[in-house]
């Protein structure tokens, strides 16, 4: 009976604050909080921690837990990957794209090998074992990543979606060209892994790299039949979703970064699919749907371990200075080399984005790549870390203060 | 053609990796894959007249035999078939309209073909077979019910045969836990409490469910609602599906109209039948039909005589009274998942679990899949009748 109590009490608070919600206009920074649906995160934790009292439903939910946070990583990847539309990208200005492809590159780097001379605290003192060169990568990945869509509130201003096609610096294929780092680099950071797959025994980077090229290929033509089959958006919806399902549940198993297969297809997709409207539309509304799952499968999974809030709070700062710093001399030299003049402000603005619900995916990517009870305090930190992005003001650009 | 090759691609993936690493199979993989194939199929399969609840059946038992499946991963599956099952439930409890049925007689035509079917079958069991009296009128009350998510993927948009079909199973239903609490003599000051529980649930859902009204944020909550059925279920030892039926209905009465504000669950739950009927269909060892005693047939025979006759006296009458159709009536002869659900509770762990399988395959192949397949050339018939006397009298 307290079992069931306690979730009563719960959906009793959900119901209290979202009429607080309807009733008062939120505040900038907890708008910003509730439009990237990390206020999902407290309500998985608390799920978590009721599921955790009873054992047979915590046993169950358990063993689904890891396909299930499989499946949508991978569509997270898929996602990414429907920004690398080729015509759309066409109609941009090649500056700005090497302005923030340079960007990109630049703080990845800095990232990198910032998280290599931090190896042993990463490892001793954060108690991260996984191979060093691959918890590097993702963390340089995860730095270049931003919330998507972008979404901003200035200083006493409301919450707002800046038009980023034409602005110089505007983050457009921000996530996309971090994810094409990850996809290049994973097979030559991921260390010595041997990979058997039935009678093949992976063991060259090549080899492992055609495979994740293969799976990822394979699902995208996959999705192209399916919204080539199917003219009924649910149905479409669904069965997408299933393949995605089962693609993603194979790649959970055997350790195949799902994230990665994902961003693959999704590339193959947008750039074959003759509906792409109706496809970038079906998607969107899915993912509307996953991202709370994902926040609450993550909260759920985060309240059984036993993170120190220290650790947690000394992560959280270390990441986010070195990234706002990374984010800001690379667009600095960027702007540079490029020969964009950007303010002051810009680089500033752009330095503090915030992390986004893909930045949170590639920490919890970790998870299914490698083992160990400290990633968790590595997911739980960028999610903070994320949180704490969203709720701070960007300085007015110069034309908008006037 | 595109559909066979998703199908195909799809099988071929999991089939090589089960074949493969069976280890690494994730449970999630058959979830998308049961969502997968008999949808598609169903789809590609939609103009040919077969009803759309005999092609997951099919399916399952072809992969049942087949050996497409991970029995370890398999199994590890079901919290993935019970949080569907809790979704179809919770949408069928809330397609429960008390107003179609008072104001068009279904109640009435609904408790005679209930009646009708499980005196005879209950009678003649007890009587001319070695079957307890619990056992006689548990079989009996289970000929009584129909197939209400049969209707729903059949025939979505024929509201009064689903207030049909739901109303005999909810009746059954009801009849069975009556019949439960009479014989395992349960402590009531353990059951007030759950009930109470269960009212305050139906208002805490009532209340929720109405002030959620965007797209994405109701899928979410509806989600999370099934969700909760599913571990309340779990703890309370229940069917996920039957509590979501009762919850359904309780939320559908406290609406006051039929299923008002969960009736944007409605795109989600037929897919999801797809998945529940597979799953269970997949569960089951066919083997037990070899192994079959002479008992055992004239169950089989007594049961679908009884159900056939029963339901056909009660169709027909609502035909007469209550303004059904034909085809609403053939919607409540097919049976799956009570029968999947509830047979294994007549025959519990003394019999043969194999022969308790078989005993379960053969009935939900006669009165799931042949019965309705035998049907449909009759519909079709008879739909073809209609259509020439409607130009004929509009002609006169």
């Amino acid at each position: 009976m307290q079992f069931i109590a306690s979730f009563y009490v719960i959906y009793a608070i959900c119901l209290i604050c979202r009429n607080l919600f309807v009733r008062r206009k939120l505040a900038a920074p907890l708008d910003s909080l509730r439009t990237s649906h990390l206020h999902f995160v407290p309500i998985g934790l608390a799920v978590g921690f009721i599921l955790s009292m009873e054992n047979s439903p915590a046993a169950i939910v358990g063993d689904i837990k890891e396909g299930l946070l499989g499946v949508i990583l991978v569509w997270f990847g898929i996602v990414t990957g429907l920004r690398f539309d080729f015509r759309r990208l066409g109609r941009r200005a090649s500056r700005d794209h090497a302005l923030e492809g340079l960007q990109v590159l630049g703080t990845a780097a800095l990232v990198f090998f910032l998280a290599l001379l931090w190896r042993p605290v990463l490892r001793y003192q954060m108690g991260i074992a996984a191979e060093p060169a691959l918890v590097a990568l993702l963390l340089a990945t995860l730095a270049t990543t931003l919330r998507m869509p972008d979404r901003v509130f200035h200083v006493r201003s409301d919450l707002s979606t800046p038009g980023v096609e034409n602005a110089p610096a505007g983050p457009l294929i921000t996530n996309a060209a971090g994810m094409t780092l990850l996809t290049v680099l994973y097979p030559y950071c991921a260390g010595g892994t041997v990979l058997e797959l039935g009678p093949l025994t992976l063991v060259s980077i090549g080899s492992f790299w055609a495979l994740i090229a293969c799976v990822g290929v394979l699902l995208g033509l996959l999705l192209t039949l399916i919204f080539s089959t199917f003219q009924d958006d649910v149905l479409c919806a669904i069965v997408a979703t299933g393949t995605v399902a089962t693609v993603g549940g194979l790649c959970a198993g055997k350790a195949i970064p799902g994230i990665v297969v994902g961003f693959i297809s999704g590339v193959w997709f947008i750039n074959t699919t003759t509906r792409r409207r109706d496809a970038l539309e079906i998607l969107e509304k899915t993912t509307g749907i996953l991202q709370p799952v994902f926040f609450l499968v993550l909260g759920a999974l985060l309240v059984t371990q036993n993170l120190t809030v220290l650790r947690l709070t000394a992560f959280t700062l270390l990441f986010l200075v070195a990234r706002s710093l990374a984010r800001g001399i690379s667009l600095a030299v960027a702007a540079r080399v490029t020969r964009c003049p950007l303010s002051l402000t810009d680089i500033i603005g752009s330095a503090l984005r915030p992390l986004g619900t893909l930045s949170v995916a590639l920490a919890a990517q970790l998870l299914l790549l490698d083992s160990g009870p400290n990633l968790y305090a590595l997911i739980g930190a960028v999610m903070i870390a994320a949180a704490i992005g969203q709720v701070i003001p960007l300085p007015k650009p110069r034309d908008a203060a006037g | 053609m595109r559909r066979f090759l998703i199908c195909a691609i799809v099988c071929a993936v999991v089939w090589g990796a089960q074949y493969h690493f069976p280890d690494a199979i994730q449970p999630v993989v058959y979830a998308g894959l049961m969502l997968v194939v008999p949808m598609t199929l169903a789809n590609a399969l939609s103009g040919s007249g077969i009803p759309a609840h005999v092609i997951p059946l099919l399916l399952g038992f072809l992969a049942s035999g087949s050996g497409l499946r991970h029995a370890g991963a398999f199994i590890a599956a079901a919290p993935f078939a019970e949080l569907a099952q809790a979704w179809v439930g919770l949408y069928l409890g809330a397609c429960f309209s008390y107003h179609r049925i008072h104001s068009k007689n279904l109640g009435a035509a609904t408790l005679l073909s209930l009646g009708a079917t499980f005196a005879p079958a209950a009678l003649a069991l007890f009587l001319f077979l070695d079957v307890s009296a619990v056992q006689a009128i548990r079989l009996g009350l289970l000929a009584a019910m129909s197939g209400p998510m049969f209707t729903l993927m059949s025939q979505p948009d024929r509201r009064e045969a689903l207030s049909f079909s739901l109303l005999a199973t909810m009746l059954g239903l009801s009849c069975w836990f009556v019949v439960d609490l009479i014989v395992s003599t349960p402590d009531l000051y353990r059951v007030i409490p759950s009930l109470l529980m269960w009212v305050a649930g139906v208002e805490l859902i009532a209340r929720i469910t109405h002030t959620v009204r965007t797209g994405q944020g109701g899928q979410v909550l509806f989600g999370a609602i099934v969700a909760t059925l599913f571990v309340c279920a779990q703890a309370m030892h229940i069917s996920p599906l039957f509590l979501a039926l009762v919850t359904g209905a309780g939320v559908s009465a406290r609406s006051g109209r039929s299923g008002h504000s969960l009736r944007a669950m409605e795109p989600l739950a037929v897919p999801l039948s797809h998945v529940v009927l597979v799953y269970f269909a997949v569960s089951l060892d066919l083997s037990g039909l070899l192994g079959f005693s002479a008992l055992h047939w004239k169950i089989l025979v007594i049961y679908v005589a009884a159900m056939l006759l029963g339901k056909t006296v009660g169709g027909l009458t609502a035909v007469r009274y209550a303004g059904l159709f034909l085809r609403d009536w053939s919607q409540t002869l097919p049976q799956g998942v009570v029968v999947f659900i509830l047979l294994p509770e007549v025959f519990p762990s003394g019999s043969d679990q194999a022969i308790g399988d078989g005993l379960t395959a053969s009935v939900v192949l006669t009165c799931g899949i042949v019965i309705p397949l035998l049907m449909a050339p009759v519909l079709y018939v008879s739909d073809r009748m209609d259509r020439r006397r409607i130009p004929n009298n509009v002609g006169q």
